[in-house]
């Protein structure tokens, strides 16, 4: 291991490992243009031949494969809120919303403040959170590019 | 649910929860979207550091090139029949993303459940991988 600053093609001036700096430019490289399996094995490999770095452990973790388990709780269809959002998310634009059955619970811009109204009371604590764009937001901001 | 809202469609919109948040959210689900993408301003209430990973190459998408970071969240999809599903999933989180739908996409996420779409009846058919 060396001591010396980064000279690895594409990286930043973060690590101070040399090698360590080369084989993560080797890997986001893999991570972002390669195949999922094989930035897997490559992190895997790499936690385990540097334990101290933060940032491969992190990401070890993140990119493990994910697990899907099933779990017990309750079922209750949202077709009724689904129905509701077709017909009526359009009268707020740029709003948050949370939708019970057939009902709003609260609509506001802040997330926070829709949150905190749906919570408040344990009927509506389940409410469906869904935001509404204003028309042609996406456009304006694609167009800006 | 089929939807269009401000410039884009949300054509197969599925429930879900996000690690321990209480309320669910309504989310894309995009097989051809490569992360699972939260929005910073669910992913700030989930309590997730927003700050670009200065390693990571930027995310591209239509509305541009996004630094952000990759994080471990649980996605669970509840069932109306039969046991929910919880996917300990690898997702995107970026403080300069415009959308604020959560995206479920491949890696990291769709690729290890099992998954099924009947348009018909807008049912969303899913279960662990064998």
């Amino acid at each position: 291991m060396s001591a010396e600053p980064v000279v690895a093609r594409n990286a930043e001036p973060e690590f101070v490992d040399k090698e360590l700096a080369e084989e993560w430019a080797r890997f986001r490289d893999v991570l972002w243009y390669g195949s999922i399996n094989d930035a897997r094995t490559m992190i895997a490999e790499m936690a385990k031949r540097w334990p101290d770095s933060e940032r491969v452990q992190h990401y070890a973790r993140v990119l493990a494969p994910p697990v899907a388990k099933s779990v017990p709780g309750p079922n209750r269809s949202v077709e009724k809120e689904f129905n509701w959002l077709k017909e009526h998310a359009r009268e707020y634009p740029g709003c948050w919303l949370a939708v019970k059955g057939d009902q709003l619970v609260a609509a506001d811009p802040d997330l926070k403040v829709v949150e905190e109204a749906a919570l408040k009371c344990p009927e509506t604590a389940d409410a469906l959170l869904f935001y509404e764009y204003a028309p042609g937001a996406l456009d304006t901001l694609e167009n800006r590019r | 649910m089929d939807y269009y809202t401000g410039g884009f469609r949300l054509l197969v919109a599925v429930k879900c929860y996000l690690d321990d948040y209480p309320l669910p959210v309504t989310a894309l689900l995009d097989t051809g979207a490569e992360w699972c993408v939260i929005p910073p301003s669910i992913a700030q209430r989930l309590g997730y550091d927003l700050a670009p990973d200065p390693q990571l190459r930027p995310l591209h998408s239509r509305f541009g090139l996004h630094r952000g970071r990759l994080e471990r969240i649980g996605i669970t999809f509840p069932a109306v029949d039969g046991e929910h599903l919880r996917v300990d999933s690898t997702c995107f989180v970026c403080e300069d993303w415009p959308g604020e739908v959560v995206i479920i996409g491949w890696k990291g996420c769709l690729e290890r459940m099992r998954f099924g779409l009947d348009a018909a009846t807008e049912t969303f058919y899913f279960g662990e991988s064998q």
